[in-house]
């Protein structure tokens, strides 16, 4: 073959690719949805307990939508945010994705999900205020919400009677506020110094918002948890480890540490999840024997945890992707989803749902049935906009605060500046 | 027939002939070296050269770029000087950093050199005890440091078994922070590194002893040698270019440092992040969805440079000794 042929044929071969691709940008969105689509689904460590659930969901969506497929994929929970980092780099992002509202916020800011509010203006209304607070954002110009609301974890407080009876508290009257929280952690160092702890576990930001201290402006455009009311509450665990009511291993330990303390049996109380009960049940049945359930000590709001969906703006196929991803959340799938999975629905009659007024006089049922009554009027307390290196650099300086390196308030106030510094980049 | 056979003969031995005779013979598949195309070498180097470029030198290059712009992980950002080297300079995170690696690579470097060598030289006989030996110590390395900052995470925490032997010997009355206090933490971190690096090492060794000449051993127990003065003596400078081996990469390793420091503190870097190391903090800076690619490429240039000297410094005294 001479040199002339091989370039008439690479030139002919050039043609065509470029013909192709040119068919392809001429194919709108729409005609693509309507014709044979597939779309990607992205959920986090969810096919090793919910495989059948999915499958049935993405069944029952494929049946009611013909010519969509979704492509599920399920993820590892450990390096989740650094997956869907690497993936938005390479603007490779799947259609229909899980992830917590933080992770929306930065993946919104950069343009990487699409608007919800826009797509699909009248959907709001089937979510509880709450939660759609959780995903609306402002103050980058196109405002609105990026995600669908999806399952909640929330949680009560946990106490060890055991401990409790021991230390001579009266089990029958726990603490319901941040006062007599405070006031029955003083009262247990008169008796118990040395020998239990009240908790193992340091304020995180949300619990600012718990104690009734403003994250930040209503602007959206500054924190400012250092205020006095901030400052008093870290004031309060500075004065628990004085009191040797916090060991120095709960100080310095990481999230799942806090949970083995208390699983160990030395430790008083724990704000924990309604699964923790399961775990508990399995893997320390002597505190789950001696376990007593209370609401989560707060200042109006039930603290809420969300997982969102988000769509990739990326996607050739966003009509369809919204389509699934308000179908994955709607109301009877979302509540299906928590009677399985000891969450929490997030749309506004999920929790009229008679499974969650049921109570059988099972601890279980208890908790869920006391939970479910203030999930209408919770909040997501934490910030979306209060990314990880801030969540990390408050866990530091409130650290260093609490074994008396530093004062409270020096520790809220590199906390509040380091984290309006990154939010104005 | 050979040459002298061929000369009785009468035979004429011709250089052609001779050179004839020692040409490779041409047959199916086989061919000289000498009709082989100038560029037939990189067909063999392609793959791996193109494995450098790709996985080595275009990201290191990259890297160079990107320390000089303002991005992050999903904004390409702007080209900002050297103001992403100031910021890291000013940043009391990295000077803490700094230190514990510092401090990492000095009180390693000398440990990783000298003890592996004491272990090679004590289980350095050919018995089935010392191929006992020989293995066990070899296990931790084989374990890997995420398994042996594990095991000894539990050994060292609070109610661990080191703290529970204290105690139940009545040595201590309050647990030891070995994994809270910013000092005993980064010493715990630096014995897993020991624990698991020994064995490693040790087998390094192993090799350079066996090069050792026996007869250096025998001279110098003639001369009235004792164990300590033949390993003075005779082992150090017989293992002295493995030692410098050792050394260069013991202390690199050392103050790059991630998973054993990692491990202790369950990722969060100690308490208040005082005992944050080099590699964890550029992959705090450099990773997840709010990465500051741009500065955690100038904190990666400067430790760059950092090891470069270090490396500088170990041969410029090997040379000097040689010398």
């Amino acid at each position: 073959m001479n040199t002339t042929r091989i370039t008439k044929l690479i030139a002919a071969c050039g043609a065509l690719a470029m013909m192709t691709g040119l068919a392809s940008c001429g194919s709108s969105d729409k005609s693509a949805d309507k014709e044979n689509s597939t779309i990607s689904f992205q959920t986090k460590n969810l096919e090793s307990v919910y495989k059948d659930y999915f499958n049935g969901l993405i069944a029952k969506f494929e049946k009611q939508n013909p010519g969509i497929k979704v492509k599920w994929i399920d993820q590892p929970g450990d390096g989740y945010a650094n997956k869907l980092s690497t993936d938005a780099a390479a603007n490779q992002l799947p259609d229909v994705m899980d992830m917590m509202p933080k992770d929306a916020y930065i993946l919104a800011k950069s343009g990487a999900i699409d608007n919800v509010s826009k797509a699909n203006p009248d959907i709001e209304k089937e979510y509880t205020k709450g939660t759609w607070k959780s995903v609306t954002f402002k103050g980058f110009g196109d405002d609105g919400a990026y995600a669908y609301p999806w399952y909640l974890t929330l949680g009560p407080t946990f106490y060890n009677k055991k401990i409790l009876t021991e230390c001579g508290m009266d089990t029958a009257k726990l603490p319901d506020s941040w006062e007599s929280y405070f006031e029955a952690s003083h009262q247990m160092a008169a008796t118990c110094k040395g020998k239990y702890q009240w908790s193992a576990a340091l304020p995180t930001i949300g619990t600012f918002g718990e104690y009734g201290a403003e994250i930040m402006n209503k602007d959206q455009t500054k924190f400012t948890f250092n205020s006095p009311k901030g400052v008093e509450l870290v004031q309060h665990y500075v004065d628990m480890y004085k009191d040797g009511m916090m060991s120095k291993e709960a100080v310095a330990a990481s999230g799942s540490q806090t949970t083995d303390l208390f699983k160990q049996g030395s430790v008083a109380t724990r704000s924990g999840f309604m699964y923790d009960l399961k775990d508990f049940k399995q893997n320390a049945p002597e505190i789950y024997k001696n376990l007593a359930v209370a609401p989560a000590i707060t200042r109006g709001h039930q603290s809420l945890n969300a997982e969102v969906l988000a769509v990739s703006s990326q996607s050739k196929h966003k009509d369809a992707a919204h389509k699934f991803a308000a179908f994955v959340t709607n109301n009877t799938n979302q509540v299906d989803f928590a009677k399985s999975s000891q969450t929490f629905p997030s749309t506004a009659k999920g929790v009229d749902d008679p499974y969650f007024r049921k109570d059988d006089g099972s601890l279980e049922s208890k908790t869920l049935v006391m939970l479910a009554a203030n999930i209408k009027n919770g909040e997501v307390m934490d910030p979306p906009q209060f990314i990880q290196s801030d969540l990390d650099e408050l866990g530091e300086q409130l650290q260093q605060a609490v074994i008396g390196q530093i004062s409270a308030k020096q520790a809220l106030d590199t906390a509040v500046k380091d984290a309006n510094d990154r939010l104005a980049q | 027939m050979s040459l002298a056979a061929n000369q009785k003969a009468g035979a004429r031995v011709t250089p052609a002939h001779d050179a004839d005779q020692h040409q490779p013979q041409k047959g199916k598949g086989s061919r000289s070296i000498s009709t082989m195309k100038p560029w037939s070498p990189w067909l063999f180097l392609i793959i791996p050269i193109i494995f450098t470029l790709v996985f080595t030198i275009y990201p290191f290059l990259n890297t160079i770029r990107l320390s000089f712009t303002n991005s992050t992980l999903l904004r390409t950002g702007k080209f900002v000087g050297l103001s992403q080297y100031s910021a890291v300079l000013a940043d009391t995170k990295v000077h803490t950093a700094l230190l514990n690696s510092t401090i990492y690579a000095l009180c390693m470097a000398p440990c990783m050199v000298i003890l592996p060598l004491i272990l090679a030289v004590l289980v350095n006989k050919k018995t089935k005890i010392m191929s006992f030996f020989r293995t066990a110590f070899y296990v931790p390395a084989v374990a890997g440091s995420v398994i042996s900052g594990l095991i000894w995470t539990n050994m060292m925490s609070a109610k661990g078994l080191v703290n529970a032997i204290f105690m139940g010997l009545k040595w201590i009355k309050e647990p030891i922070p070995f994994l809270q206090d910013r000092w005993l933490l980064l010493f715990s971190a630096m014995l897993v590194t020991i624990w698991g690096g020994l064995g490693y090492y040790m087998v390094i060794y192993l090799a350079a002893l066996a090069n050792i000449d026996d007869s250096l051993y025998e001279a110098a127990s003639i001369d009235g040698a004792g164990p300590v003065r033949q390993f003075i003596s005779v082992t150090m400078p017989g293992c002295r270019m493995t030692m410098v081996l050792i050394l260069l990469l013991s202390s690199i390793a050392a103050f790059r440092v991630f998973n054993e420091v990692y491990m202790l503190t369950g990722g969060t870097g100690g308490m208040g992040g005082k005992d944050v190391t080099m590699s964890m903090l550029i992959m705090r800076e450099g990773t997840g969805l709010t990465a500051r690619t741009g500065y955690a490429s100038a904190l990666s240039i400067i430790m760059f440079f950092i090891l470069g000297i270090i490396t500088s410094i170990e041969f410029y005294v090997q040379r000097k000794a040689d010398n």
